[in-house]
């Protein structure tokens, strides 16, 4: 998790090849390259074509939304190997909930870091629940829910005790959850293109 | 156009659909690379293992030797018990020898003064008779 992130100032610098704009971000002393496509600026901030101008345009307008957007990618670290970031229309947008008793659980917050790692930042929107069961006796078990709020649907998962043990498992049980929304999305996706 | 739909809404649908394949691909490609490291370790967990179970052997070997050693050992106690017993078999028939032995002496010893008091009594009982036959003899 970064904890350190600036915008230097400056122009933002076209990349033709993959129409973007490129701009700078220091996360933790590392250089980052932070591109948003031109896509993303047409759809989110009102740039009216997709020329060279109009991007500048836009960037210069909504300048902190879009840092504010990095900065909140950043934090996760989701940059790639060649320290860029992609800020694109899908962008993740985490809704994250902690039950009283696990918000300063340090196993379930490695286990969110893992997840996010997985979710990555292209994941458009998603809500995060980590709960404990309400059940008499008590369930020393964690529920983890992921919620898509567009296609409406919620894969859930429960950790006991000692699924925690082993943290390649723990990782691969994160991972089928995560996959099992995907593929509730690629479904919704078939149903609406008929 | 077919279905009412533009190739625009065609494409975006598309694009959509690649991101999401991309994106199950991309959790895929992690869950493998995640469970060969765990193949990995398992691995290597198994290679110490199968050491561990090779030291284990050996140990069983010296530890069946030991058993053998441990059954010899046994056996010399039990031979040495009966050689106690053999021991003490001897002891007491050295024993009952000597009394036999001290017995067989006393005896020995009682009958010498029966035969010198035979003896003396045959001496005087002749020493008499001869007196008796001298004062008959004598005018």
């Amino acid at each position: 998790m970064a904890k350190d992130i600036r915008f230097p100032e400056g122009e933002p610098r076209y990349v033709p090849e993959r129409d973007c704009l490129g701009f700078r971000a220091i996360a933790d002393g590392t250089n980052v390259e932070c591109l948003v496509t031109a896509e993303f600026l047409f759809s989110r901030f009102g740039s009216k074509e997709f020329t060279e101008k109009a991007m500048r345009q836009a960037f210069d307008d909504h300048r902190d939304e879009i840092q504010d957007i990095a900065r909140s990618l950043l934090e996760y670290g989701w940059i790639d190997e060649e320290k860029r970031l992609f800020l694109t229309t899908r962008f993740t947008r985490l809704t994250v909930h902690f039950d009283q008793l696990l918000a300063g659980d340090p196993r379930v917050a490695a286990a969110h870091r893992m997840l996010t790692d997985v979710i990555g930042p292209s994941a458009g929107e998603l809500v995060i629940e980590w709960r404990t069961p309400r059940e008499n006796p008590p369930n020393p078990s964690i529920l983890l829910s992921i919620k898509d709020p567009v296609i409406r649907r919620e894969m859930a998962t429960s950790f006991p005790p000692e699924a925690w043990d082993d943290p390649t498992t723990l990782r691969v049980r994160l991972a089928q959850v995560w996959s099992a929304l995907l593929r509730a999305r690629s479904h919704d996706l078939v149903l609406k293109s008929g | 156009m077919a279905g009412g739909k533009t190739n625009t809404t065609r494409i975006e649908q598309l694009e959509d659909f690649t991101k999401n394949l991309v994106s199950r691909l991309d959790v895929h490609d992690e869950t493998l690379k995640w469970i060969t490291e765990g193949l990995k370790k398992g691995a290597e967990v198994t290679a110490e293992h199968g050491l561990k179970i090779v030291s284990f052997e050996q140990k069983f070997v010296v530890l069946v030797d030991f058993n053998k050693y441990v059954e010899s050992v046994s056996a010399i106690q039990r031979d040495l018990v009966a050689f106690r017993k053999d021991l003490e078999s001897l002891q007491k028939w050295k024993e009952d020898l000597k009394k036999e032995k001290d017995e067989s002496s006393r005896r020995r010893w009682a009958f010498g003064p029966n035969a010198v008091g035979a003896l003396i009594s045959g001496f005087i009982s002749l020493l008499v008779a001869l007196l008796v036959v001298w004062l008959n003899k004598r005018p």
